[in-house]
Formats: C-alpha cells, structure tokens, sequence
C-alpha cells in the first residue's frame, strides 16, 4: 500500500499527478483477468493463472508482463500496459521466453566433464551437492596453491540469476579479479567516465518523460529495447519536436530521424567535439549560463603554471567519494587554483575562482560544497521554485546561494604563495581553446559528416537549455577512447542544463543510493572488504590505475582488463590466475575470442552456471544448471533512466535440478568453500535486523531482505536510534516529496501488492521523484551511520561539480603523470584519438585492409549470443550477416546473399552480404556474437562468423584509461567464399564433420528445438 | 458487410518483429512459415541521383490483405477458401484438399502450406480474438504502436491500437500517437483489381 | 516457385491425353483408321490421362477430400475435374461404340475435338493467374496448346504405327508431327521471349528482410528472366521437345515406309514429351510472384 507516512503538502495537486497510483490505493482493483487482452481459458477444468511480473528476455530493460500459466506451465507472455516504464511493451525476446524455458537443449542437470579441455566434455551428470563440492574443492585448491588474485570472473548479463557472481568472488574470496569482463566494453566506460564527472548512469535518459529533441547517439533502442523500450523510444520520438540520429548506418528508428549524423566509425568524440564548439561558439546556441556557472567546474581558476597538487579523495570509510561498492582512495593532483596555492597553510579544498561582483577571488570548499559565507546548504523552496512535473518534482534553480558572478573568461594575474605572479583563467577558457579547432570543416575532414549538419543538429539541439538528454550507447565505447567519448555527450548535455532533467541525462536508481544494490542483488554484503592495497593487484592495474576505483562504481563498471587478464593466464604475468568462476559469460564477448579461448583452456580449474551449451561453459570442468528467469523471483528495478520498480516473480517450478545462483550456487559454494555468504566480517550495515545475521540466507531471506528497506518497522536500533527513524532516512525508505512511500514488510507482501498495481513510478514513492536531484542532495552519498546529516547539493566528484575538466583524469592521465596522457586531452578535458587502424593513422595497412569494420547493429532476435536456438528467432535471421554499400559491393563482385571472407590481420570470419544503401561506402557493419549451437562441442562454431575473431588484442589499440578493447573501427579485407577458398569446398559455414550451419527458416533442425515438456515439474 | 482492416503507420514501424513472433504464437504458425513479414523497403536514393546518405528507407509489413476480389478465393476447387461476412478471407481446413493453387494464385506470398495438417493457412486476422471484439495479435504487440484494426467503412476513428496507461486502446486519430496524415499519404499494396484491404501510412518518402 | 512435379506431370499427360483426342476425332471425323486404332488411341488416351491423374493425387495432400472439388465452380481445378471426367465418359462411350463393332464416327469425332480444344483451354486457363505473370498471359494458353498439338500428333502417329495402319495414315500423322513441331518451336520461342521481357512490378529497390539470408534477394528459384539463359529451355524444351521431333517427321513424312515403323514416331513421342516436361519446369523457374516481396 502507498502510505501518507508524511502529510501532504498542500502545494502539490497531487491528486492528479499520481492518479493511476492513487486510485489503486484507494481501493479500486480491477481482476487482473479482466485487464488482459488475452482471453480466458475455454476449458474450465484448467488451472489458468496469470502472473504480473517483469520480463529478463534481454539484459536490459525491465518490461512488466503478464505470464499465463496454464496447469503449471508457461503458455504465453504478454506486455502489461499499466508498467509505467514501459507501456505495455514485449519484444520479441521476451515473447518467445517459453522457447527458452521449455526448450530441449538447455542445461538442467550439474554436469561434470570427463575429457580434456578443448575436446567435447562428454559430460557426466551428478547432483547438486557433489557439483557444489566439486566446484569448492577445485576454487579452493587453487586459492591454496596460488592466493586469492588467482582467480577471475567472467560474466554476462546476469539473468536474474544474479550479480552476485560478479562480486560473490569479490567479497568472499578476496579476489581483486572481479566483475564481468563484458562491461569493459558494455556500458562499464559509460558508468565510469561518468562517475568520474558527476554521476554514474547519467548516460540513461528517462524517455517516459518526454523530450524536445530526441537525441539518439550510437543507439537501436526500438530494437534493442537497451533501458529505453521500443515503444517508449518510438512515442517519444514522434512526440519530440526534433530528432537527431548519430550512427554509420540507417537506423531502424534512424529513418525517421530529421538529422542523420552518419559518421565514420570510431569518430564520434570527433563528432561530440564538432557539436560542443557549436554550442560554445555559435550564437544561436544559447548555453545555460547558471548551470555551467553554478554546477559545473567551467568557472574554477585553472594556473598551467603551477605543479599540480591535491588530496586524497574516496578514502576509506569516508563518505565522501564513496560509490556504490566502497572506497577506493585516488590521489587527486590538479593544477585548479586552490587556497593552498596561494597561501601557506590554505585548504587545499578550496577552488578559486573569480566573481566579477567583488572583482577578486572567491573560494568554492569542494569538501563541504559551500561557497565563501555560505552556512547552510541551499535547497529550492518548494513553494517558490517548484512545480509538479510527470509526478515528479522540478525546481528552477534558485541562482547562487551568495552574491557572486563567477567569470568563466579571461584571465587573472594571481601571485601565488611562493610569491610569483602567474596566470589563472576559468577552466572555460581553456575548454573553449580546446573546442577552438573543431570548426565544421575541420569536424567533416575527420568524420566525414557534412560540415553543416554539426550546425543543424547544434541550433536545434542548443536553441535553449533543457531539450532533453542525450541517449548515447555502446559505439562510443568501442573504438580504444571510451572513456574520454563518453565523457562528452554528457558535457554538451550538462551545457544544455539537461543533468537529471526531465527527458534529461536521469540516470538510474541504485546509482545515487535510493536502493542499495547489495539488497537488490542479494550481493553478500561484506562489502568494503577487500583492502585498497589488494584491489589494486587487479590485472591491468598497473597499466589502468583507476580500475580498483572503478570496479567501486558497481553495475557494470565491476569490470577489469580482459587482455591482461588472459596474459595473466597464459604467462604468469603479473602473477598467476589459474582459475575461473562464470554466470553466462563467453570468452568471445571482449578482446580477440582465439586468445581468450586458448587462456580458458589452460585453467586450472573452471566452474560456471549456464542455461546452454555455449561454446565457453564446454572448457569448464564443472557447470550448474542456471534457473530461467520465469523460475526466479526478484526484485526489480529500471536499470535506466524511467524510474520504475517492480518485482519478478517465479511463475513456474524449476525443471532438473535448475538453480537460482544466489541462494542455491553463491551461496551454497561459498558455504562448501568455508566462507560465511553474510556477514562475512561480523560488519553488519546499521539496518540489518539481528535476526539475519546468520552466514548461509536461504532464498526466502534473501527475497525478504531485497525488500527490507520497505519494511514498515524494523527492529535495529543503532545508536539509540530507533529503526524505524533510519529507516526513513535511507534507501526506498525516504518517500516521495509529498509523502508517498512503497511499504511492505516482507517478499510476498511486496508481489501481492505488485499483483495489484504493476510497476511503481519511482517518482512517486521516492526521492526519484526531484528532477535535478544534485540541487536537493540526493546525488552525493549519505551516513548511514548519520541519518540526520544535511544533504550535500553537488556532485560526487572531487571538485563537487559537474566536471568539464575532470580532475580525476587529469591527476592519473594528464600531462606528466605516471601514466599515459589520455590522448587528444587538454589537462583532463576529454578530447579526440583517431582510431589505431584507419585510412588516416595507418596508411599502409589501409592499402591492404581497404575496409573500414564496424559492428554491434541490433537485432531484434538476439541478445548478443543469446536466441540462436529459440526457433521463432533463429528462423527470422537464420546465419550472420553483415551490411555492404551495393557500390562497395560491385567493386569486390560481392552480390546479396553471398558468404564472403571478412579478414583482417588477426582472422577471419565468414557472413551473408547483405547489400544495403544506408550504409557509407568502404564501411562495413558486421553481426556481432554469432555462434551456432547446431554444431558440436565443444566450439559450436564459435570461430566461424563471430566478429570478435577479428579484432585485436594488443594494448596499443585498447582505451589507454581502462582497457576496452578496440571493437570497431578496424580496418580489413573483403571477399567472396567460394567452394576454392573455403573449408569443405563449401562457402557455407560448416562443422568440423561438414556439417553445414542451419541458414535457413525451413531447416528441420529448427523444429528439433521445439518445446519440450518431459523435465517439467508441477 | 464491413471492411476490416490493418492500418499500419509505417513512420512508426521500425522492424521489432513483434507482429511476426506475436502472430506465430497466437496461431500455431508452424516454423519456416510465416503469415506476416517484414519487408525493409530500401534504404533508396531520395530522389534521382542521390547517393549516400541521402537516402531514405521504411519497413512494410505485408499479410495476407483479405482483398475484396481475392484471387485465392477464385482459384479454390472446394470453397474452402471463402469470404466471410466482415470481409476477411478465411479458410476451412477440413474443405482444403491442399492444391495450394492459392498459394500461386496469391500476388503476395502470404499463403503457407502447413506441412503437418496437409492444408494452406494464413492470416486469419486472429478471427479467434477478432471475432470476440479483441484487437488481432500483430496489433497488440506491436513494438512501435504502428498498427491499428478497425472497419475501414467506419472510417479512420474506428481503428484502434494497444492500450494505453489507463487501459484504453489508442486511436489512430490520436495526434499524440499518430501524427496528422492526409489521404494521399495512405496507400495500399499494388492491386491488380483484387482490392487489398490493409492501409499503410508514409509521410516525408516517396512510397514504393 | 518451386516445380511441382505432380502438376508438370499432369498437365502432361492431360495435353497428351486431349492431344490424342484432338486427333483421333479429326481421324474419325474424316472416317479414317481402324477398330483396333482407335480402340488403342482410347486406351492410350485413358491411360494417359490415368497416369496424369494419379500424379495430380501426389500434389493434393489431402486427395480423400477431392469430391471437395467440385464444390467450386470458379476455380481452375473445378473445371480440370469435370473436364476429367467428361473425358473419361466420352472414352467409355467410344470404347463401347467400337466394341459394339460400330465406328466412332462423325458425330463421336466431333465430340472428342470439341473436348480437347477445351480440354486444352481448361489446361491453361487453371494457371492463367495474376499473381504469376509469367503465366498471365496469351502464351500459356499457346503453348498449352502447342503442347497438346505436338504431344496429339506424335501420339496417334505411334499409335497408328504400332497398330499396323496404313502407310498413308501413317505419313498424315507425321506430317502433323512435323507441323506441330514447328508451330511448337515457334510458340516455345516466342513465349519465352515474351516472359523474359516483362516487367515485374517488383518494388523498386526493395531489399529484403530473408529467412534465407544466402539466397539472393530475389525468388531464389527462378526469375523471368532465367528461361532464356536456361539449357533446360535451349537443349529440353527447344532442341529436344521440337527440333529432334520435326526432324524425325520431317524424315518419315518423306518417305513412308519410314513413318509406317513405329521407331520414328516413338523417338518423336518420347522427345515431346520430354520437351514437355523440360518446359513445364522452366515455367515454374520463370513462375515468380507478380509482386516480387517474398520467395
């Protein structure tokens, strides 16, 4: 029920902005059955239910649906329309679910092998208990033998299942080799770059709230359904006044785009820095002046002259810093003017910068985000500021708190301690130095966009503040510069005051701490356990020295280097990694897949949880079977933007012995390993009542506690205080502004109530309800030891500010650091690196390679590898096939429906041209993730159409910050296969027996994977 | 009699595959058989001599378009292909010998012998749900709300897509949905006088 | 499309069947031939359209339910049927008739002409469809009957070899062979150059989203077109379905005690009839939708 916990304030017309919400509470529950569009059943002797619960038919989107369940089995999934985030939307992912569930091949039983690695497993089945053991047995021997770094994680997109893999190894075992090695590459630089400039998960746009424009960067939402579904992303793009399309190819929503920005591959922080000179320099740009003042560190006094200095920030155990999994402490050297510049004995905190009112310096504490004569944090009166906006709360900004007018240009004489007179100027200034070349011929020579649709896209898009955000997705992350390409959307979304605004960069929930992901996850919470000290023995720490404070971002961003990662196991270097625990990861999603699949087949020991065969579970020694998402109950949250929450819930038994991985394989193992799942260190959070502390949850603990923060009582008293007071000041436990709050008090109350009202708007029950949050305190982390300490307006950034020059990169990637300087930056301002293989950085190579590769296209049908053995997918797109301008085409004598070579200078794979006009001549877009399950183990075929086989593995071309591989943008060769060239004599693909792949929608072999019932359970 | 049809706004339509997938679940479609497709129509120059990137694409979902003169219908020896009263093309499996003539005979490919049962299928416009007042199946699912159902003699607010937040079907005159078109921007597939039924929206491109 | 055997087959035999008829009636209606000729020409003509018939059942998957088929009378296969078994009562109404020791006649010979000029109509008309307009067209019904013509011909010239007629009949029926085989050559020609000049309405520039992405994005089996680059049309239906058969009539026709044997004729017969089939198949190659959207 929505409790009035708090009055309500008679400001708001709450009545109507909450209706749908309200009106449920207030007692009118229709039957769920007469709210479906699908019929009841005829027989009435059958047991018919239907089940609200949400959708994991992809990774990312969180659909609420309907499932039927008919006598015990699943027999149709439809989208709900009243899910707020999503508006009744299925794909057909989610819609084909029961091929998944049902389908014959998939794993039900813990399976063990029984030859060697690289051959066909021949796996032999055992119980649940002598897997479990197994599987302890060798992670333990390996720890014994090697220590706790020896062992790594690999991981997909969980499959609720659980993220618990991802930090499980982590928090238990001690291993700095954590996370999944796919956010490297997958929205982990998205979350990074971003938690180093304001927020991680700004990339994420609340579509639902509608935008001016609709900018869509290097995305497929509508078909990807990538935390914006297709129908919400159509909607709106419809609904915007503009829209704008960044992508090589035409798009399936791109069609309709009224700006096509159709780069070169592997250019769009060229693109980003065409827009942002626009946006600075073009008067018909009108840039939010307050906000870039105010909120962003454009206006702090920069000294190239000066040694840099600075502290320590996201210590241990302080609040301040701290991201979603702990601390990890960076030294932060900047050469912004500080106090302790100018005078002995100043706070190094505090940033100068110059007010125009007063004509003299006026100090900004980055520590306590005060200014000069400031005392009290300043919030937006919500009588004055306020409106009500799609149930949530929009607040202009009040202006600064104290009578100043920060300059953001020229430049100051300001002598400093050691008594030279330098040069301070805004970092503005230099921001503007740094945009200065990018005119839109300059931009055109680079990305070979035409020059004026950079001052198209930036009148429309930079009119006036506040058009909406940018949805930006992988492509930025893809081409070796990932964490400077997405560092800067953000920084012309922010110019445009579209942080957290309403169709604006919103972010996701768990990020700024409404829901704790450790509850949401069921991650054993031993968190902030692992010393600094050790999470810097990560792979590839030495080279990317800011991954230990990345994988504290959490999310995705739980990644590390998956190239040092596979030197490490094959060369020792720097220490041996021997071992390796996995949930549906695949050697072939990061990095060149030969590497990788020579590396996982040396192991030592292997373990994983897998719904299928794939290609990499067959080198494991040991493979549970996974629970499908309609066998599981969780709780869920929008990943995205849209702010949303809901729950799944389990509609069916498991079949076999299928195992949901938190309670029945994390913890479990870690139980058979020695360890205690939680508390592991007798460190309890302050809201954890006393009667869960006890080592192994059983899954009903853990569903109970993933809703604990909704409790309407609990019983801790920490401090004297009573739990119910610290319950209102953390988590999902703070309501919304006008009082409303989700209350339950445990799992089945929470599912009973989600029956009746399908997804929750966030911005209803929760602080997600303030737009601009960094204005009310909600984006900078809290005391959970204190829960009465004032909300700090700001970021949480080193400076306190959204930050155009990032201090974080400028300490560890500057000039004259330890480490690479980020390339193409000026002194932490993100900037352009053309890609290592292009016509223009590697002349030579292009003559041999005249093919620029591109990939990552969306399919409708798959999440990345996954879908290829549901046969209502495989039959829709039978094989890989990759995109070809017929020009291009002609030249090579290619034609539609060929197999050609793609071959760089690393491998070769074979795809179906697929001739197509919207693609750049000389460009290719190829499938990504192709294998086929059709053929045998232990590579299914892995190595024969997947792009992955073509890319590279060396550091050179990886993003010198983090380490993402270099997935596109790659220069290569294209020809026919013919019966000559090819293995067998057959251009087509084909099994190591001849065996061809299945290529086409009437190949018998896809009726073969039609349902079966026989493991049912009911 | 009535006319009812699909009316598909093709500048929403960005190839989800939903009505594909929502259709085979809905009717048993057996695999390799499909009573609905995706066409992607383009991308093409936008207008002579254009070359990338000026150019212009739409994606056109074709079923059967229980046409008013249905060449199928003519062709079937056992009437088990017939017209129905509100319009649609039905056929009675236990009439159909299998000669499949209407599958040659149809001028759009969307007929489909089921191998199984011996006997050629199609879309039924989900007679299942449309017969008791639902919506068909590719309407329902739709990805990109681009398809409505109504009686085409009942006029353009007669046609209704998936519901809303509050639980009530959007309407094609719906301009917050759909945006405004005027009747030249209505087309229907290629008639060669059998009088197909569906409609199909495109603004801003030069329909195909 | 994809060929259909059965369907190649039957309207095969069915142009045989009616071929034989056509010219067994213009043989009774000029009073020629004897008892045991024309009683043979039935049987062969019965046979014939027997074989053409039980191939047809291999088409339908459900042939239990083909009294189903009358239940329409617009449609091709209707007319097929009817025609079939308007055939088979004019068989067994001759038969009897020459049983009885009374000749067909005039009248009888008129009614098997007036049948198989329909019968040949019926044929084509089943597959005179828009949506295949490669079959849409005057040639189908041309080389139907084209098809009968030469297949009729070099039939009853066997028939009236095997059956010991006389040389004159005998040299008759090759020099309509031989005519046949012309006109033949003439009409194969001529339709598929006429096919292989029509615009399809195909979409312009349409690219197709393939559930067989290595086929090409046009019907995988055939294109209108393909007719004219295919030896199955030069080497099958030209060559060996109308040259060879008007060079064996041409050659009998000349000399008569050639023609009398019945090794000519059955070269001629088998030639057509495997010119038959090679062009059948070649229809269906050329058989692609009028809306070229979908294989």
């Amino acid at each position: 029920m929505l409790d009035k916990s708090l009055s309500r304030r008679s400001f708001f017309k709450v009545a109507a902005a909450t209706a749908g919400a309200v009106a449920l509470a207030g007692g009118h529950v229709r039957n769920v059955l007469e709210d479906t569009a699908y019929a009841a059943p005829e027989a009435t002797q059958d047991e018919v239910k239907i089940i609200h619960s949400t959708c994991r038919g992809c990774g990312k989107m969180e659909c609420g649906n309907l499932i039927t369940v008919r006598n015990g089995r699943v027999v149709h999934l439809e989208g709900d329309h009243r899910a707020v985030a999503t508006r009744g939307n299925l794909c057909v992912k989610g819609r084909s679910a029961t091929q998944a569930l049902y389908h014959p091949d998939r794993i039900r039983y813990p399976l063990i092998r029984t030859t060697p690695k690289g051959e066909d497993p021949k796996w032999k089945r055992v119980s649940h208990a002598e897997a479990i053991q197994y599987m302890a047995d060798g992670f333990n021997s390996v720890i014994e033998k090697y220590g706790q770094h020896s062992i790594k994680c690999l991981h997909g997109t969980g499959r609720i299942t659980t993220y618990a893999t991802e930090a499980y190894p982590t928090y238990l075992i001690q291993t700095a080799n954590t996370g999944s090695p796919a956010g490297i590459l997958c929205k982990g630089p998205r979350l990074s770059s971003a938690a180093m400039i304001c927020f991680p998960g700004a990339h994420w746009c609340n579509l639902i709230d509608g935008q001016k424009v609709n900018f869509q960067w290097g995305t497929n939402q509508e078909v990807s359904n990538y935390d914006n579904s297709c129908r919400v992303t159509v909607d709106e793009h419809v609904r915007a006044e503009t829209t704008i399309c960044v992508g090589p190819r035409m798009q399936n929503l791109g069609k309709e785009a009224d700006i096509w920005i159709d780069l070169r591959p592997g250019t769009d922080d060229a693109v980003a820095l065409g827009l942002l000179h626009q946006a600075v320099f073009n008067p018909n740009c009108h840039i939010d002046m307050m906000f870039v003042k105010k909120w962003t560190n454009a206006p702090f006094l920069y000294v190239e002259d000066m040694e840099p200095s600075g502290w320590t920030w996201c210590e241990w155990d302080k609040i301040e810093g701290k991201q979603e999994m702990g601390y990890y402490p960076l030294n932060i050297r900047t050469r912004i003017l500080k106090e302790s510049d100018l005078v002995e004995g100043g706070n190094v905190r505090k940033m100068a910068v110059w007010d125009t009112k007063s004509n003299g310096i006026v100090f900004f504490d980055t520590q306590t985000c005060l200014w000069d004569g400031q005392t009290e944090y300043q919030y937006p009166d919500l009588e004055k500021d306020c409106v009500e906006y799609k149930g949530g709360i929009l607040a202009k900004d009040p202006g600064f708190p104290v009578d100043i007018d920060p300059a953001i240009e020229g430049s100051f004489q300001v002598t400093l301690k050691d008594g030279r007179t330098v040069t301070a100027e805004p970092v503005w200034e230099m921001f503007k130095r740094h945009l200065a070349p990018w005119t839109p011929e300059h931009t055109e020579e680079i990305t070979g966009v035409f020059a004026q649709k950079f001052i198209d896209a930036a009148e429309a898009y930079c009119e006036e503040p506040g058009k909406g955000g940018i949805v930006f997705n992988l492509p930025l992350e893809h081409v070796g510069n990932s964490i400077q390409t997405t560092m800067l959307p953000l920084i012309l979304s922010a110019l445009m005051n579209n942080i957290d605004s309403p169709g604006g960069q919103r972010g996701c929930e768990n990020m700024f701490f409404t829901m704790d992901t450790f509850f949401q996850y069921h991650i054993p919470w031993a968190n902030n356990t692992l010393d600094p000290k050790e999470q810097a023995k990560v792979v590839g720490g030495d080279r990317f020295p800011l991954t230990p404070f990345f994988q504290m971002v959490g999310g995705a961003a739980l990644y590390h280097d998956p190239i040092s990662a596979a030197e490490a196991i094959l060369y020792d270097d720097p220490y041996p990694l021997r071992a390796m625990i996995s949930n549906s990861g695949q050697h072939f999603n990061s990095g060149n897949a030969w590497m990788n699949w020579q590396a996982f087949e040396t192991l030592d020991f292997f373990g994983g949880w897998e719904l299928w065969h794939s290609p990499t579970i067959e080198l494991a020694d040991v493979v549970m079977p996974a629970a499908h998402f309609l066998e599981v109950s969780v709780l869920r949250y929008t990943q995205g933007g849209e702010g949303a929450i809901g729950a799944q819930v389990q509609a069916v038994k498991r079949q076999g012995d299928a195992s949901w991985d938190s309670a029945d394989i994390c913890c479990e193992l870690s139980k058979a390993m020695g360890y205690e799942y939680w508390p592991t260190q007798n460190r309890p959070l302050p809201q954890w009542p006393d009667e869960w502390l006890k080592p192994w949850p059983t899954e009903r603990d853990m569903l109970n506690m993933s809703v604990l923060p909704m409790r309407r009582k609990l019983p801790a008293k920490i401090g004297g205080i009573d739990g119910i007071q610290i319950a209102d000041h953390l988590d999902i436990a703070v309501p919304a502004p006008d009082g409303n709050i989700l209350r339950c008090d445990d799992w089945d109350e929470y599912v009973e109530q989600y029956q009746k009202h399908s997804q929750w708007n966030l911005k209803e029950i929760s602080p997600f309800g303030y737009y601009y949050r960094f204005q009310w305190g909600h984006f900078r982390p809290r005391d959970s030891a204190n829960p009465f300490a004032p909300k700090v307006p700001g970021f949480n950034t080193p400076t306190g500010k959204f930050e155009i020059l990032s201090t974080i990169l400028e300490s560890y990637h500057g000039p004259n650091t330890q480490w690479v300087e980020a390339p193409g930056s000026y002194n932490g301002i993100p900037g352009y690196r053309e890609p290592v293989e292009s016509p223009f950085s590697s002349p030579e190579l292009y003559k041999e390679y005249p093919i620029i590769v591109t990939t990552g296209r969306r399919n409708p049908l798959y999440f990345h590898n996954e879908g290829r053995q549901q046969p209502w997918l495989r039959e829709l797109t039978p094989c890989a096939t990759f995109q070809i301008h017929p020009d291009t085409a002609a030249e090579l004598g290619i034609e539609q429906g060929d197999w050609c070579w793609i071959e760089t200078k690393r491998g070769r794979i074979r795809q179906v041209a697929d001739l197509f006009y919207g693609i750049r001549p000389g460009t290719v877009e190829c499938d990504h993730q192709w294998w086929y399950p059709e053929l045998s183990a232990p590579k299914h075929g892995w190595d024969l159409s997947n792009v992955n086989v073509l890319v590279s593995m060396d550091h050179e071309s990886q993003d010198p910050i983090i380490g993402t591989c270099n997935c596109r943008g790659y220069l290569a060769k294209i020809y026919k296969a013919t019966p000559e060239n090819s293995p067998f004599g057959n251009p087509c693909p084909c099994d190591d027996d001849g065996t061809e792949i299945i290529h086409t929608a009437t190949d018998p072999r896809l009726k073969e994977w039609l349902p079966t019932y026989e493991y049912e359970v009911i | 009699m009535s006319r009812y049809a699909v009316i598909t706004d093709l500048n929403r339509c960005v190839s989800c595959l939903n009505c594909v997938v929502a259709c085979k679940e809905a009717n048993g479609v057996p695999i390799g058989n499909f009573w609905i497709k995706i066409l992607r129509v383009g991308p093409n120059p936008k207008y002579p001599g254009a070359t990338y990137p000026d150019v212009e694409m739409y994606y056109l979902p074709v079923s059967c378009q229980h046409c008013e003169r249905p060449a199928c219908v003519d062709v079937c020896p056992t009437g088990a292909s017939h017209k129905t009263e509100n319009g649609s093309v039905q056929i009675d499996h236990d009439k159909c010998i299998g000669c499949q003539f209407c599958v040659m005979a149809c001028p759009y490919g969307v007929r489909y012998l089921n191998v199984e049962q011996g006997v050629v299928e199609k879309c039924t416009r989900c007679y299942q749900k449309t017969n008791e007042g639902e919506l068909p199946s590719c309407v329902t699912a739709c990805g990109g709300s681009a398809r409505f159902f109504g009686d085409l003699d009942a006029g353009y607010g007669d046609f209704r897509s998936r519901l809303d937040e509050n639980g009530n079907n959007i309407s094609l005159l719906d301009t917050s949905y759909v945006k405004p078109f005027t009747d030249d921007q209505v087309y229907a597939l290629p008639d060669s006088g059998n009088g197909p039924s569906d409609r199909f929206i495109l603004r801003n491109r030069v329909w195909r | 499309m994809e060929t259909q055997w059965p369907l190649v087959l039957f309207t095969l035999f069915l142009c045989l069947s009616c071929g034989l008829m056509l010219f067994q009636g213009i043989i009774a209606t000029l009073g020629k031939g004897s008892s045991k000729f024309h009683q043979a020409a039935i049987i062969t003509s019965a046979v014939s359209l027997a074989v053409g018939g039980i191939a047809v059942f291999f088409h339908l998957k459900h042939w239990e339910r083909i009294f189903n088929g009358f239940g329409h009378i617009t449609s091709g296969i209707t007319h097929e049927l009817i025609l079939v078994v308007v055939m088979f009562v004019a068989f067994i109404a001759g038969f009897i008739m020459l049983r009885k020791g009374r000749d067909l006649g005039r009248v009888m010979g008129i009614v098997f002409i007036v049948i198989a000029v329909i019968g040949g109509f019926v044929t084509a008309h089943s597959y005179d469809m828009y949506a295949r307009p490669a079959w849409n067209n005057i040639f189908l019904y041309l080389y139907y009957y084209s098809s009968l013509l030469l297949l009729g011909a070099a039939a009853i010239w066997t028939v009236a070899s095997i059956c010991k007629e006389p040389a004159e009949l005998c040299k008759t029926t090759a020099w309509w062979t031989l005519v046949c085989a012309l006109l033949s050559l003439v009409v194969v020609i001529a339709a598929m150059v006429f096919i292989s000049n029509i615009t399809p309405s195909t979409i312009d520039g349409i690219t197709f989203y393939t559930y067989d992405p290595t086929h090409q994005a046009v019907d995988p089996s055939g294109s209108l077109a393909v007719g004219m680059s295919s030896p199955l049309f030069w080497l099958g239906a030209v060559v060996i379905g109308c040259v060879v058969p008007a060079i064996v009539a041409f050659l009998a026709a000349k000399k008569s005690e050639q023609a009398a044997k019945p090794a000519l004729p059955v070269v001629a017969l088998l030639c057509g009839i495997a010119g038959g089939v090679c062009y059948r198949v070649v229809l269906y190659m050329v058989a692609i939708a009028s809306y070229v959207y979908f294989f």
